[in-house]
């Protein structure tokens, strides 16, 4: 790619940028922006953050006491739902208008730390942090993000639906892929208006827990990290699930996905298990009134430690590299990261905090649900897998390329080899060369 | 003539006598006064339209990525699109959205608009309960109740289980059928050609109905040798503004897609993926030159219906 930037074109380009009153996107003119240091002396920080009504309660909240706790420092939230919010996100950091603080996820964040907008969070404390809950903040070597909540990838079981099924729970310390295909398929069997399980051929997670199973992973450094051939083997696999009827029909699973959390099938008792994440069983046990049960994925072999899960962020704190405020947006972040205070009020909602003191502090204050996701995370602690690489630029893109891909196999429109060899090149030539 | 051409050709040429300098300098005055109330619109024009619009051109050019400033990288982003099987697909998608689409909606709204011709009681809410989709069919909501009636346990397919059709096909998850249900949305909102129809009807002469009548015509020849010619400058005006509006339509496909453009790409008009290059990948450049291009592609269409009206619109007059 050329990267030709003669003065002729750069002079040019702050022309054409003024005609659209746009003039804040050359880096030169970055003085336009207003000094957001009030009369008084006191740093003004905007903390932007997606989410539901619980969360921006919390959040408030724990931001109040920050305040308190530091009184040389006022944050003004900006708070939105997640449709729509990296949009603005992306606009504000073109017209140089970025909050200094803000909630992040791992699809861009690659992208944004990969551009040099994100503030390398150096002076936030992680020596308290739970192994392996670091590493997903960590990209291009630079701290950027800090986990906000650890989740980990889990199979969903609702009781109540097995039960009804006349189906035992299996025992997921020793079940088989094979196992749960079987199970699924006579859950449907067992029950009409009852499906085994929601369908995973589209969640990344899944994807990744069965790669890694087979010593491939989504991503190995900047490159992808698995061939057409595994990525065909996944399809085939889903293929026998979609036929044995263990998963519901391809139109009806494009819908589930795509459904509000308390719309999806699973959330309705109509499927007895879904792939998910552990931060979610609050979610799901308020929607389906019934007390769901997180499982650890199957494995090839039966044996417990092969399972190879991993850690994840659910989402991050990231600051923006040119914020005003360095040092007090890392004074936030460190507050809502590390501190007891910032614990007791948010608690587990945006998942596990990856401190172990603030955790095991609040441990006795978790409602059930978030206490079954912390025991479910303590009890795959001494299985985990090694932390998988972060996700590099470019690779955001892989799960709306999955989804792309495995409804072409899903009906039946494309054969599962063709589908993997066209998706693992659509995704290397997304990845930043 | 109307009063302004009159003005402006008085402008032409030398003025003959004081009595045409004066009328030239008034106008002079009108057009003056005329800019000023066209000012608030006009600055509205410069830097809402224009001026992005210019911008954007520039950045057709360039690679950016919202985040950095803007890079020159000349005509790559046109290549890369010669090389884009998402983006044909896309072109194609947006090509069988307009070509369908439009004619059927055009083809409704000229039927519905006869029927409410006939002179009938209570037209005026008629008129207003049949336009009332185009109000709300570009609608987010109307979209959101789309998904609803054409999801696998939706209206749709309750109805033809009702009438013995055992269907669980999702009109909208299917890829197959996905965009069939857009352009039944869009077929739908055929309001606002259906009242531009039902004007231009109203301004046919009774009286050659009644002279066709006399002579025997019936109904089809009468509908084909005196509606359809009179009213082919309206059907014209309506093709090209529908085609127009077609080309560049995009909450529909956003929200029925959940803004993916799915079930694989089977409803991902050129606006999605433009808008998905944009602030999804960060690639404003590319999404730059890809709205530069649709819009290419609507001037030629423009063009090309303008060009074929020599062919088949008659001007009464």
């Amino acid at each position: 790619m050329s990267k030709s930037t003669s003065p002729r074109y750069s002079r040019r380009s702050v022309l054409a940028l003024g005609a659209a009153a746009a003039g804040a996107i050359a880096g030169g003119l970055a003085g336009c922006s207003q000094p957001s240091t009030g009369s008084s002396g006191r740093v003004e920080l905007r903390f932007a953050y997606w989410g539901n009504a619980v969360r921006q309660k919390l959040t408030t909240q724990a931001v109040k006491v920050f305040q308190q706790t530091h009184p040389g420092i006022r944050v003004s939230l900006e708070f939105g739902q997640i449709e729509g919010y990296f949009d603005k996100l992306a606009t504000q950091m073109a017209a140089n208008d970025a909050p200094d603080v803000f909630q992040m996820n791992e699809k861009f964040l690659p992208e944004y730390a990969r551009r040099e907008a994100l503030l390398d969070l150096k002076n936030v404390n992680v020596a308290n942090f739970t192994p392996g809950t670091r590493e997903p903040g960590v990209s291009n070597g630079a701290l950027v993000g800090i986990n906000a909540g650890v989740n980990a990838p889990t199979i969903l079981a609702n009781p109540a639906v097995f039960r009804a099924a006349g189906v035992d729970l299996p025992d997921d310390r020793t079940w088989t892929w094979n196992d749960l295909a079987d199970l699924s398929a006579r859950l449907t069997a067992a029950r009409p208006g009852t499906r085994g399980m929601a369908s995973m051929v589209a969640q990344d997670a899944a994807l990744g827990v069965y790669l890694r199973q087979f010593g491939a992973a989504l991503f190995v450094g900047d490159k992808l990290g698995f061939t057409a051939a595994h990525l065909a083997s996944w399809f085939d696999f889903n293929l026998g699930l979609l036929k044995r009827g263990s998963v519901p029909p391809a139109a009806e699973s494009t819908e589930d996905v795509a459904a509000p959390i308390g719309q999806r099938g699973f959330a309705q008792q109509r499927y007895a298990m879904a792939p998910d994440y552990s931060n979610l069983l609050a979610v799901y046990d308020d929607a389906s009134g019934e007390e769901i049960r997180p499982l650890r994925y199957p494995t090839c072999t039966g044996k417990t430690g092969d399972g190879r899960l991993w850690l994840r962020a659910s989402m991050f704190w990231s600051g923006s590299s040119r914020t005003r405020h360095p040092a007090q947006a890392q004074a936030l972040i460190d507050f809502l990261a590390n501190s007891n205070e910032a614990g007791e009020v948010l608690l587990a909602e945006r998942g596990l905090p990856p401190n172990k003191k603030v955790s095991e502090h609040i441990a006795d204050a978790l409602p059930p649900p978030d206490q079954r996701a912390v025991d479910y995370l303590e009890s795959i602690a001494p299985e985990l897998g090694p932390a998988p690489d972060p996700i590099p630029a470019g690779g955001g893109e892989l799960p709306g390329v999955l989804a792309r891909h495995a409804s072409e196999v899903m009906f039946g429109r494309l054969p599962s080899n063709e589908a993997a060899q066209r998706m693992v090149d659509e995704l290397q030539a997304n990845l930043w060369q | 003539m109307s009063a302004i051409s009159e003005l402006s050709s008085l402008r032409r040429g030398r003025a003959r006598d004081p009595e045409e300098a004066r009328l030239r300098r008034k106008a002079g005055q009108d057009n003056a006064a005329g800019y000023l109330f066209l000012l608030p619109w006009l600055i509205g024009l410069i830097v809402i339209t224009i001026g992005p619009m210019l911008a954007s051109l520039y950045l057709s050019f360039t690679e950016y990525s919202l985040i950095q400033p803007p890079e020159w990288i000349g005509l790559e982003n046109f290549q890369r699109m010669l090389g884009d099987t998402r983006l044909h697909n896309s072109i194609r998608v947006t090509l069988i959205y307009v070509l369908v689409g439009t004619p059927l909606q055009l083809a409704l709204a000229l039927a519905i608009a006869m029927l409410l011709d006939r002179g009938m009681r209570g037209l005026a809410f008629y008129r207003s309960v049949f336009y009332l989709p185009s109000m709300l069919g570009g609608s987010v909501a109307i979209a959101v109740l789309w998904r609803q009636i054409f999801g696998t346990d939706g209206l749709v397919n309750q109805f033809l289980g009702a009438i013995g059709i055992n269907s669980s096909t999702g009109w909208i998850s299917d890829p197959d059928y996905a965009l069939g249900a857009i352009i039944l949305l869009h077929v739908w909102t055929f309001g606002s050609p259906m009242v531009i129809f039902l004007a231009g009807l109203r301004q046919i002469p009774a009286m050659y109905y009644e002279a066709a009548a006399v002579d025997g015509a019936g109904r089809w020849t009468r509908f084909f040798k005196i509606t359809l010619p009179l009213l082919s400058p309206i059907i014209f005006f309506n093709v090209v503004l529908q085609v127009i509006n077609a080309f560049q339509s995009f909450t529909q496909a956003f929200v029925v897609s959940g803004g993916t453009g799915g079930p694989s790409d089977s409803t991902m008009f050129f606006t999605l993926y433009l808008y998905e290059m944009g602030f999804g990948r960060f690639q404003m450049g590319y999404a730059s030159a890809m709205a530069w291009f649709l819009l290419t592609m609507v001037a030629a269409f423009t063009a090309l219906n303008f060009f074929l009206a020599k062919f088949w619109v008659f001007y009464d007059d």
